[in-house]
């Protein structure tokens, strides 16, 4: 019989553009992590660690398995380290794994460490770019975001979407992330000014685009029974799972985010939940490009197909909605590599706990769901449901 | 005082080689003669080869030629020129603004990525009404063919 696993700690260091990052690896890793130990206090301490829980890209700093390279990772306890990596999911990919190992039995006290990955390149897209299939996508360009606007593009196609819906997704990200002290851009933009940026590759403009951050995320994860004597608001991990689709991107037929749907429904089934729009409280989900949001609500079910805008315009997803979503402003704002997909899951927790700054506090959330997308542009997806008693 | 030095400058240059399999070395041959090869693997044809079932690792039954018309299944267009830094394995010829287009060839279960042109560029929700009415195209082929997927320039229009 599996232990319930709670989160009782989240940490995150301030976020700011990966050119103007002046922290070393290790110091960003150092300061999160003690972020996460200060948050639980109780008396917690960092040798009480059984294991840490790492993740990060390769490529992004010039140097293999750069968990080596780094004694922030309680090195000095002895503790022993796992290195999870599958690229844009990783933090979610991390989190399952850390998760089960608690619920085993295996370890009772681990911290999990998404690493910001974007500081060292001086070009980032020249390392993204090289995990595009390398036969015939590489040699003829192709990149993350041609690969976000054939999706979009398709959606468009599909079912009439506007770019005006576009740019409302995204406008609702930026004014929240105006009031996320942990946000990388915090400016505001408004729906007009998301429609008059330029486009970068249709049909998504340049406010539409994640930035370039730099910064990072730990949380802390523990047995029913250190959570119980170290925390006075635990939220419990209900499932955790993943998926994968093929490493060639071109597989893909862009309609809509069918590998999510089936996940969606598997976690879903797996926690007893009907309606989930009904019945969660909370999302996060993950929106490297702004329109991405829109296809995430169809695919997790919030709606039905091509009918994403309405619950938008309608402010279901919004501050004071049946289902807010992403009142973090997401990784649309902040997006400093792997950390941003563990931020995911740490910013749900924080609504479940009662712990958001800012004024974007969801009132009694109990059940939040939080979404990774990545790989080779939606090669994987993970779930994580969290609750709270 | 010394001005403090803050950052490390390193860089890395490195060269790769990698085996294409005998289906691609295949396919990419086959383009130098204007072809383009798929694979049949039970019910689905796939353009370009694919090497086995993902879903059950079957191996094709038969390799099959095309002359690669297809039709168009996405798009987007590219407003900026695109940098030899940010696409290092990219032979890149051409000017900002373009379209790239996921295009099936011949129905293929899975679609593949290459440059459309001979379409108006400046009226995407034009070209968004043809893709939906199922804008058939073909390849324009490279004068001189080496060998890889830049043997074929770009898709245009059948009807051009």
């Amino acid at each position: 019989m599996a232990r319930r696993v709670g989160v009782i700690g989240v940490g995150n260091t301030p976020y700011t553009s990966a050119k103007r990052e002046t922290r070393e690896r290790s110091e960003i890793g150092r300061a999160c992590i003690k972020n996460a130990i200060d948050f639980v206090g109780n008396g917690l301490t960092l040798s009480d660690i059984d294991a840490v829980y790492y993740t990060t890209v390769d490529g992004f700093e010039g140097t293999q398995r750069p968990d080596r390279t780094m004694d922030c990772l309680a090195k000095g306890t002895n503790a022993p380290v796992y290195f999870v990596n599958t690229g844009g999911t990783s933090g979610g990919s991390t989190i399952k794994d850390a998760y089960r190992a608690v619920a085993s039995g295996l370890y009772d006290i681990v911290v999990v460490y998404g690493a910001g990955s974007l500081i060292a390149t001086k070009n980032a897209q020249q390392i993204l770019n090289s995990a595009s299939p390398p036969l015939i996508e590489s040699k003829s360009g192709i990149g993350a975001i041609h690969i976000g606007g054939f999706y979009l593009n398709k959606y468009k196609s599909d079912y009439g979407i506007t770019d005006l819906d576009f740019a409302t997704v995204a406008a609702k990200s930026h004014k929240h992330a105006k009031n996320n002290p942990f946000a990388h851009i915090r400016k505001g933009y408004t729906v007009d000014e998301v429609l008059a940026s330029p486009m970068l590759v249709s049909p998504i403009r340049m406010l539409e685009v994640c930035p370039v951050s730099s910064g990072a995320c730990s949380m802390i994860l523990v047995s029913e029974e250190k959570a119980k004597e170290l925390s006075e608001t635990p939220v419990w991990i209900k499932a955790a799972s993943s998926i994968t689709n093929s490493f060639t991107t071109a597989y893909r037929e862009f309609k809509g985010f069918e590998m999510l749907e089936v996940l969606a429904n598997r976690i879903y089934e797996k926690a007893g939940i009907k309606n989930p729009l009904e019945e969660i409280d909370y999302a996060e989900v993950f929106n490297p490009f702004a329109g991405f949001e829109l296809l995430e609500y169809e695919a997790l079910g919030f709606c039905g197909k091509g009918e994403a805008p309405h619950i938008l315009h309608d402010g279901i997803t919004d501050l004071g909605g049946k289902l807010p979503v992403n009142l973090s402003g997401s990784t649309l704002c902040t997006n400093s590599g792997v950390a941003a997909s563990l931020t995911r899951q740490a910013e749900t927790c924080l609504q479940l706990m009662g712990k958001v700054e800012g004024g974007r506090q969801v009132e009694n959330a109990r059940l939040g769901l939080a979404h990774t997308w990545g790989g080779n542009m939606g090669q994987f997806d993970t779930l994580t449901l969290f609750e709270r008693d | 005082m010394t001005e403090l030095t803050t950052n490390l400058q390193w860089n890395l240059h490195c060269d790769f080689s990698q085996p294409q399999g005998e289906l691609y070395s295949q396919f990419m041959s086959a383009l130098k003669d204007k072809v383009f090869l798929g694979t049949k693997i039970g019910e689905k044809s796939y353009f370009p080869v694919k090497q086995f079932c993902s879903t059950t690792y079957q191996e094709p039954e038969k390799v099959l030629e095309s002359d690669g018309v297809g039709v168009v299944e996405s798009f987007t267009i590219y407003n900026k020129k695109p940098s030899r830094v940010a696409f290092p394995g990219a032979d890149l010829t051409v000017e900002a603004p373009y379209i790239v287009a996921a295009i099936s060839v011949h129905n293929s279960s899975q679609s593949f990525f290459h440059f459309l042109s001979g379409v108006d560029i400046d009226n995407p929700l034009a070209l968004l009404k043809s893709i939906k009415a199922g804008l058939e195209v073909r390849p324009v082929w490279a004068e001189n063919r080496q060998g890889n997927i830049l043997d074929i320039l770009y898709f245009e229009p059948v009807s051009s």
